[in-house]
């Protein structure tokens, strides 16, 4: 219908640019218009059979009726930029890897039907083309359903196998047919920028189903790669699911079985679901998360994912400072006094002339008051600043301590207090940036020694670390309230807040925390958590244990100075990455090498390269089997070894494609969109020879397509006419 | 003598005046003490003072017809309190208040002071609070108590409390002597009334002990201040006739086991 009415395909009219071609000067046809308009408007307004309405209106349709035809007289024609018959070339794409065999009928099998079907008969008139399978960089005769069935789809590969060609060919376009479960990662890749930079577009066809309602997968699984003896660890699995299950979770360490739990999975595609594990053995933990779907499910090779854990016996140091002996500050150390992970070193002004010092390991430690110099602050992974005035410091002080969180990667936690946060000019310090709130102004009286209650936010109920019992909500409804609070002003536009008080003032945020360049910064917006020590019975350790979890999740994220990673990288290989810095943060003159080692005992040694732009050095290995795999690098200044760094990793021996069996429909369409492509259904392959004749890479040539004779025109002109007539008939003029 | 009415007269606007003045006298010794509640914090520390029950053979005794608790009350505090404001950055409230074991508000005090309790008699409801206040982290100070006797009846009631934690002398070295002076003089502290007689010991407390209980980490729990009477140097740093050094080092002990409490 459309193309009857205007002659011409839609894809034409959104593919094609507009132009006029008049025989006449167009300021005369503009002239000629304007006064048919005028003459047209002075005659039926005054027009003695008419009211001034009925005038008004005829002449709006004849004037109407007279643009359009000025418009016709401009000549108006598309200019459509078309491949040259002949001269082009398009890369036909079949995905043939493993997924390519799931559904019944097989998805390959779906493919080659919509291939077969005369479908690409009009666009071989058009172009030549050439055919290639997924895994194959030359072109093959025909495809074949015995295709290699790999366990890779490795579409950047493809694509710069592809660019490459294009390079010495016109290539007009590339189509691929496939599921989209891509495992290179071409999504926001440099191959995708060269992709979009080479113009030339790819027509995706999309094959397989979108949901399966008979299956769960585990499309991943986030924990940090470190914890702490006995501190609670955050997991979330990711589990993809089509329409309601009961799922079973269970977490093995090793052999043993850790965690179990059955959990309802509703209707939503995609669970984030949530772990609290509690690891006490130090070394690396080997983790198996696995869920199935009660009643059985059609896949169980994406039931499974591997990460490991290291529990570190690293012993971490917190600077403690406060401007005035406070119970807070007494409850806080002995809240921490049991804790193998963290020390809390303390300075206390206790009189005008004295600073108190504990937890300090030498006699020089904090001697001089607040570390003046990078290697001084930098050796603690968390600074935590009370009831202290921000004058306190010097402005250099204050900048370093900046720099320790945006910089080193440390952590800093401002409590409340008669001289903490807003009241103690905190706000206007050169740390205020950094702080996840705008506090309130020094003489603002944020500071209340009034009580309140405590409550989880949304975000803090699915924080692992605000977990105080089995019954969380109850166990922090039950908290008896604060001695105090403070008014911490309106958050930053990336802090979140995830302890709120009830106050008479009604609600307010009471732990904040935004992430700040390398580091993270905290508020706790109180100075009277020690009410739930003194108040609740000696059995009841819900006050430890809130601060013990604070300040481990404090120092987790902090950087340390040797680190290594080891993690899986794109077909079949292994990423070993370290950094080893100097007591003042910064890179050390040594040479790194590393050994990377499999439980069964192979082990293969590995150059480290720098990393352009960072500290970090790299080694990429090549590994054949799934297993455990260990990395050990090692430091070297002149012959010496300086450091040693140790990670560990499991390389699972599901492929990458398992764990997302259905089809990856907004990959396809999103690489469509990005290159100036379609996406299409394989049912709808008729249309791609139309789409793809416009595309403008490739040898193209113009065409002109008149627009005056479009019947769409000449309907538009008799409506207008027979409008005028029925009007004047109506209103009794003719 | 003939007893005229002028002479009656005079006579009774004498009289008038020494029972008006009495009263004053009495008042101020039996003002109202200020009993803790559990309303809100003026303050972050809070002198506060333990009212117990005393053996009964010494109920209707004390001193001045005072609860043994009540002894150097209120001046003692009065006086300490404005040491704390001028030696520390501690946020002292400007007047204490009376703590029971039985009160709500216990627990929202963590420092407590208890004065002769060498009479105190504690109650096993009164006992398992105590044990409570104290492992909760809670810190006491005992004053004013002396002699063989004395400490008998006080560990009567302290070996309820803790009946497995022993009393150790307070070594120099521990940490609630150096807070923030460094307290090697072990000096004993008198009351008034027995420096008035030339004496610094009562009864047969000859020697000033310096001893605590300590909790499992190794912290101070419970400063027993025996054969002295540190009470008496605050309430009476604006006395003339005690010493002034005495006072000052009354002040001394008093400040160090506040900060001390406020700090582990």
């Amino acid at each position: 219908m459309f193309e009857w009415m205007f002659s011409y395909p839609r894809s034409v009219f959104e593919a094609a640019r507009l132009d006029y071609q008049p025989w006449l000067p167009v300021w005369l046809i503009a002239l000629l218009l304007i006064a048919a308009a005028i003459l047209a408007t002075t005659l039926l307004i005054r027009h003695p059979r008419f009211t001034r309405t009925q005038g008004a209106t005829i002449a709006a349709v004849q004037i109407a009726f007279l643009g359009l035809l000025g418009w016709l007289l401009l000549q108006p024609v598309l200019l459509n930029e078309t491949l040259r018959p002949g001269d082009n070339l398009v890369a036909l794409v079949l995905d043939d890897s493993a997924s390519m065999r799931f559904d019944n009928p097989e998805r390959i099998n779906s493919a080659l039907t919509a291939l077969a079907d005369g479908s690409l008969e009009t666009l071989e008139n058009l172009v030549q083309i050439e055919r290639y399978d997924l895994s194959q960089s030359v072109p093959v005769e025909q495809f074949a359903e015995t295709s290699n069935a790999i366990s890779q789809s490795d579409f950047s590969g493809m694509f710069e196998a592809l660019l490459a060609e294009a390079s010495q060919r016109p290539l007009a376009a590339i189509v691929l047919v496939s599921d989209g479960l891509d495992t290179s990662g071409v999504q926001g890749s440099a191959t995708e920028d060269r992709l979009v930079a080479s113009g030339v577009p790819v027509f995706t066809i999309g094959v397989g189903a979108e949901t399966i309602a008979d299956d769960l997968a585990l499309t991943d699984v986030n924990v940090a790669a470190e914890a702490m003896p006995g501190s609670v660890t955050n997991v979330t699995m990711d589990i993809l699911h089509d329409g309601p299950a009961t799922a079973r979770i269970r977490v093995f360490d090793g052999p043993e079985l850790l965690h179990a739990e059955t959990v309802q999975l509703e209707s939503d595609k995609r669970t984030r679901h949530q772990v609290a594990l509690e690891l006490e053995r130090t070394g690396f933990h080997d983790l198996r998360f696995n869920v199935e779907r009660e009643g059985g499910e059609v896949i169980l090779g994406n039931n499974s994912l591997s990460r490991t854990v290291r529990v570190s016996d690293r012993r971490y140091r917190v600077l403690h400072i406060e401007g005035e002996p406070r119970w807070e500050y007494k409850f806080l150390r002995r809240a921490l006094a049991d804790d193998a992970s963290v020390e809390l070193v303390s300075w206390l002004k206790v009189s005008p002339n004295k600073y108190y010092r504990q937890g300090i390991a030498s006699a020089q430690e904090l001697q001089d008051g607040f570390p003046v110099t990078e290697a001084d602050l930098y050796r603690y992974d968390a600074v935590i600043v009370g009831s202290v005035e921000a004058a306190t410091l010097s402005p250099q002080q204050q900048q370093l301590l900046h720099d320790f969180v945006s910089l080193r990667g440390g952590a800093l936690m401002l409590l409340g207090g008669s001289s903490g946060l807003g009241s103690g000019g905190w706000g206007e310090s050169l740390l205020g940036p950094a702080l996840p709130a705008r506090l309130p102004a020094y003489d603002a009286k944020s500071f209340q020694r009034t009580r309140a209650s405590v409550f989880l936010t949304p975000a803090g109920a699915a924080s692992a670390f605000l977990t105080l019992d089995d019954e969380n909500l109850d166990a922090w409804e039950s908290l008896p309230e604060l001695a105090d609070y403070q008014t911490t002003g309106e958050l930053k536009p990336a802090a979140v807040s995830l302890l709120d008080v009830r106050t008479e003032a009604g609600r307010q945020p009471l732990l904040i925390t935004q992430p700040y360049g390398n580091g993270r910064t905290f508020i706790m917006a109180t100075g009277g958590t020690w009410r739930w020590q003194m108040s609740l019975p000696v059995a009841d350790t819900r006050h430890e244990t809130f601060w013990r979890q604070l300040l481990h999740e404090l120092v987790s994220g902090t950087a340390s100075r040797s680190s290594v990673s080891l993690s899986a990288g794109n077909n079949e290989q292994l990423v070993v990455r370290a950094r080893f810095l100097g007591p003042d943060w910064r890179p050390q003159n040594a040479t790194l090498t590393a050994t990377l080692g499999k439980s069964d005992g192979e082990t293969q040694a590995l150059a480290m390269t720098p990393v352009a732009g960072t500290d970090w050095y790299e080694a990429i290995a090549a590994v054949q089997a799934g297993g455990l795999y260990y990395a050990e690098v090692s430091a070297e200044h002149e012959g010496k070894v300086i450091d040693v760094a140790r990670a560990s990793a499991r390389l699972d021996n599901r492929t990458a494609e398992d764990a997302r069996i259905r089809r990856d429909t907004g990959l396809l369409q999103h690489l469509a969109e990005l290159t100036g492509g379609k996406y299409l259904d394989a049912s709808d392959i008729s249309q791609l020879a139309d789409s793809i004749q416009t595309t403008a890479a490739g040898v193209t040539t113009v065409q002109r397509l008149p627009l005056w004779n479009m019947p769409a025109v000449l309907l538009a002109l008799l409506v207008f006419k027979l409008t005028d007539w029925l009007l004047r008939r109506r209103w009794s003029a003719i | 003598m003939l007893i005229t009415s002028d002479h009656r007269l005079t006579f009774a606007v004498g009289i008038f005046w020494l029972l008006l003045a009495s009263c004053a006298y009495s008042q101020r010794l039996i003002t109202e003490p200020l009993f803790a509640d559990s309303t809100e914090a003026i303050s972050e520390f809070r002198f506060a003072r333990l009212a117990y029950a005393t053996d009964p053979q010494y109920s209707q005794g004390g001193r001045r017809g005072r609860q043994m608790w009540q002894i150097d009350w209120p001046d003692a505090e009065y006086h300490l309190i404005q040491g704390i404001k001028r030696l520390t950055r501690v946020d002292t409230a400007e007047s204490g208040v009376i703590i029971r074991l039985s009160d709500d508000a216990l627990f929202d005090y963590p420092w407590m002071y208890a004065v002769e309790v060498g009479y105190w008699v504690l109650s096993d409801s009164d006992v398992a609070r105590m044990r409570e206040y104290l492992l909760r982290g809670g810190f006491l100070v005992v004053d004013d108590f002396h002699g063989s006797r004395e400490w008998a009846a006080f560990m009567v009631s302290m070996q309820k409390v803790f009946p497995d934690r022993p009393v150790r002398d307070i070594p120099e070295s521990d940490e609630s002597l150096h807070v923030l002076y460094d307290l090697d003089q072990r000096v004993q502290i008198p009351s008034i009334q027995i420096l008035q007689s030339g004496r610094t010991y009562e009864r047969d407390g000859f020697t000033p002990q310096w001893r605590g209980i300590y909790d499992d980490h190794g912290r101070l729990m419970v400063a027993i201040n025996f054969n002295m009477d540190i009470g008496d140097a605050w309430e009476h740093a604006d006395t003339p006739q005690y010493p002034e050094n005495m006072t000052a080092l009354g002040y001394r002990f008093g400040v160090s086991y506040i900060l001390y409490a406020m700090t582990h």
